[in-house]
């Protein structure tokens, strides 16, 4: 089968932009300071591609601990040994996600210091959810008439769960994954205020000198990420589509 | 052989299936048949070990289903449900290879085996072997589910109202291609329906059941004379014995007097509508032609009414 990159494009597109705009805007900016007279004293230079970075950084740690850590509760919870147990992980894990954000942060910092560390553990806990629900009902999704003929047929479980339940499952726990990542880009501007980098300090900066043109330094990085992670996670869950479709 | 020992199922304090015993002899059609809820389906899953029994024994060739390691018994026995259950994501080749690759052919006769398989259910090679499920129709979809059931050859075969999700007309066609693929394979069948018109078509002998019990398991035929049992004769209905016509080829019975009478009927017509013709032309006796209109014999309504009687004794 002929894998067709098109949908790739708009990632690249985006990416290019997501460059441009880290290499040129603050230029841009000051540039419009000096033309209104607006003094940019209080105004510091930031590295907007480190920026950009750190923020990639937390979301990708933060990202690839929640998918390991919600499939684990996932597949616990969808096991037959740990039935009974099942709702009390659900109840944890939205239990966790019901805590703000911020309070969070304010409760990690006592235990694991201010800096990066803190910020992905709060991140996870937000994360996990999309991944776990994305797991359990990918998994309940599966419609059982096909797993009871899988087992009629002499099919060993394991090779059921890889050849039938997994593929089956996957678009919507890809959607999970998908999810989560996009929470955590936005979530993770927040890490700022613990000291752990990333585009959220653009924000806190302009709520305390109040300009609107770093918020917007700060605000379109963030969108084109959690765009290009969207298209990115999307484009792979349509492979799982489209091999079901395509039919010459 | 298949040999069922006072088999029961209990879910909690509600008994499905209440000591059931059965024999079903080799290359046999045995239609299960009863009301929904009866414990048809829940006795065909005990045979394949889908349902642990609460209690009895199955025997498979005169040993124990237990002896059997449980995937090895499921791939000895087709496997065929009214939902179907392709696999969504497979092709309509792999669906069918699904046994044959748990039992690890090589590719060269997995694929003749597909060829094989889908020219038995009528379908095109080229045409559906690369499709997936979600483009065919109800039809298509069943003949490769019965195909998929066939793949690797299991002497037994289990159908849960295989045919039950499809169009009246489809129904048919199924039901008598099945038939034809029967009558050449000579699998011991197990067909679970609640259809009396499919139990008669396709049953050797049918077992009918209510509130997990055996009522009465005789040939179609037999029902009608040794059946003394109510709630079968309420089940099968006061017009069962006509419809068990249509298991008699007009041909099968014809006698080889002159044949008299102006009206035909081809030897291959059953005997349901070798009445409905009288009635029509208001004659009590027909003269039986062959496929090329020359006349083999001839059938009168005493024929018809002696039938059952007849082959049964």
């Amino acid at each position: 089968m002929k894998y067709e990159l098109k949908p790739w494009l708009p990632v690249l597109i985006l990416i290019v932009l997501l460059v441009l705009f880290s290499l040129f805007f603050q230029d841009i900016k000051f540039k419009i300071y000096d033309l209104l007279g607006i003094s940019d004293a209080w105004e510091t230079r930031y590295s907007l591609a480190k920026l950009i970075g750190q923020h990639i950084v937390i979301v990708f740690y933060s990202g690839a601990i929640s998918i390991v850590i919600g499939v684990i509760l996932g597949a616990l919870s969808l096991s037959e040994r740990f039935k009974e147990i099942r709702i009390l992980i659900e109840k944890a894990v939205y239990l966790f996600q019901m805590i703000p954000s911020l309070a969070l942060l304010t409760i990690l910092v006592p235990i694991f210091g201010m800096g990066q560390k803190t910020a992905v553990v709060a991140l996870v806990v937000c994360g996990v959810l999309p991944v776990y629900m994305g797991v359990v009902a990918g998994v309940n999704g599966v419609p059982s008439d096909v797993i009871e003929v899988a087992e009629g047929l002499g099919m060993p479980k394991l090779r059921i769960y890889r050849q039938i339940v997994l593929p089956l499952a996957m678009p919507v726990i890809l959607a999970g994954f998908r999810t989560s990542l996009i929470i955590n880009v936005s979530a993770a501007t927040l890490a700022a205020k613990i000291g752990a980098g990333g585009l959220g300090i653009l924000l806190l900066n302009a709520l305390k000198t109040g300009k609107t043109m770093t918020i917007i330094e700060g605000t379109i990085p963030i969108c084109l990420l959690a765009i290009i992670f969207d298209i990115c996670l999307k484009n792979i869950e349509n492979i799982f589509y489209v091999e079901r479709k395509s039919s010459n | 052989m298949i040999r069922l020992e006072s088999i029961r199922k209990d879910y909690g304090s509600m008994t499905a299936v209440k000591d059931l015993s059965l024999e079903i002899p080799a290359g046999e059609i045995c239609v299960l048949l009863g009301l929904s809820g009866c414990g048809k389906s829940t006795t065909l899953r005990m045979i394949n070990k889908l349902i642990p029994p609460s209690s009895g024994h199955i025997y498979i060739n005169g040993k124990d289903a237990d002896e059997y390691p449980v995937e090895k018994l499921r791939q000895s026995m087709g496997y065929v449900v009214q939902s179907i259950g392709l696999f969504p994501h497979f092709t309509v080749a792999e669906n069918i290879a699904t046994v044959p690759r748990l039992l690890k052919w090589d590719n060269a006769r997995l694929d003749r085996r597909i060829r094989e398989m889908l020219m038995m259910v009528g379908l095109d090679y080229d045409t559906y072997s690369k499709k997936y499920p979600n483009e065919l129709s109800g039809g298509e979809a069943q003949r490769v589910g019965v195909a998929r059931a066939l793949a690797a050859d299991p002497p037994i075969l289990l159908m849960d109202e295989p045919f039950g999700a499809v169009d009246p007309l489809s129904r048919k066609h199924l039901q008598n291609e099945f038939l034809k693929i029967q009558r050449e394979l000579k699998k011991t069948v197990i067909f679970v329906t609640h259809d009396v018109e499919e139990a008669i078509k396709l049953g050797d002998k049918i077992a009918i059941m209510n509130c997990g019990e055996l009522q009465e398991y005789d040939t179609p035929e037999g029902l009608i004379i040794r059946c003394k049992n109510q709630f079968v004769k309420d089940f099968l209905g006061s017009e069962y014995a006509i419809r068990v016509l249509a298991r008699f080829s007009a041909g099968g019975i014809a006698h080889e007097r002159d044949a008299k009478s102006e009206v035909c009927v081809p030897a291959s017509e059953n005997l349901q509508v070798a009445l409905s013709v009288m009635i029509e032309r208001g004659s009590s006796s027909l003269t039986v032609t062959s496929q090329d209109g020359t006349s083999v014999g001839s059938i009168s309504i005493g024929d018809i009414v002696d039938v059952l009687r007849n082959t049964e004794n």
